[in-house]
């Protein structure tokens, strides 16, 4: 092929990703630099933008509501990660250790089958056991707890913890299938070799379970991480949509500002 | 973020709080890729 051919092929080739990179430009990377270029400006939407300098990065630093909400955000977080990571593996440990294969399917499928119910449902179902005269408080009442009951989704103390550990006995079947193909992986081998060495029980869950399920734990990790940060539908649902500042996650600097 | 933009119309100061959010994750996936290179 000449030089004049391969540069008519290649024009061929750039003249059709074209219109791809127009809007990529155009709808991903133009607003990036308007928001790049936004933040140090003071601007409505609707008048021309002011440049302020650092004014809004100074604002942002010392706002006590975003301060809150970055707390509560980062204890969502971390919450969410201990919930998605512990419960699910435990039960893919004890389902892995079942002799019997056709109880690991069993049990697996138990586990599993939950999947189908709709998020949205489990919400709102937990959303009844938190009200005043719902289930959690009922039943703190008939054994005898009657104290400790509590407005679940109304004390700004309790109510971030109440959205967080909503869904008990919280085994995720997506973390947990994951778990457990992690442990269907190690090599009998491994295996034979730790239980020759002594290695049972819960020794080899320590020395050979929980490392050899690092990759699946890496991965649930991100994914949850990621899941908490961009979770606004609990709490939209949860509250109602009470909370107009829904990124607070019914927050107490929220409510405080409501009492002013 | 939402709220300050649409509710308060103060797109600026969304803007500003989109930017170091940007920040922070970029940070946050710098860490993660370092982790798996020295993994692998």
């Amino acid at each position: 092929m000449t030089g004049k051919a391969k540069l008519k092929t290649a024009l061929t080739g750039y003249a059709f990703i074209l219109p791809t990179f127009i809007f990529l430009i155009w709808f991903t990377y133009y607003p990036v630099y308007q928001a790049l270029i936004g933040a140090f400006t003071d601007w409505d939407g609707f008048n021309a933008p002011r440049y302020i300098g650092l004014d809004n990065f100074v604002r942002l630093f010392g706002d006590e509501v975003l301060r809150q909400s970055t707390i509560n955000a980062l204890i969502w977080v971390v919450l969410s990660i201990v919930l998605a990571v512990v419960p699910p593996f435990l039960v893919a440990e004890l389902i892995f250790q079942l002799r019997r294969a056709r109880a690991q399917y069993i049990y697996r499928t138990l586990f599993v089958l939950p999947i189908v119910i709709p998020g949205i449902v489990t919400i709102l179902l937990w959303r009844f056991l938190y009200q005043g005269d719902g289930a959690i408080n009922q039943l703190l009442e008939l054994i005898g707890l009657g104290s400790l009951q509590q407005l679940w989704l109304g004390n700004p103390n309790i109510a971030l913890y109440s959205i967080i550990l909503m869904g008990f006995p919280w085994i995720s079947a997506f973390n947990l299938l994951i778990f457990y193909s992690g442990l269907q992986s190690i090599s009998t081998e491994v295996l034979e070799a730790a239980r020759l060495e002594g290695a049972t029980g819960w020794k080899r869950v320590w020395r050979i379970d929980i490392p050899s399920s690092f990759p699946q734990l890496r991965l649930i990790v991100i994914l949850t991480l990621i899941g908490s940060l961009q979770n606004i539908i609990p709490p939209l649902i949860m509250t109602n949509g009470g909370t107009r500042l829904l990124h607070l996650r019914a927050d107490s600097a929220y409510v405080q500002r409501l009492d002013r | 973020m939402y709220n300050v933009s649409t509710v308060n119309g103060e797109f600026g100061y969304g803007m500003s709080i989109a930017l170091v959010m940007f920040v922070v994750i970029l940070l946050l996936t710098l860490v993660n890729m370092k982790l798996v290179k020295s993994e692998s």
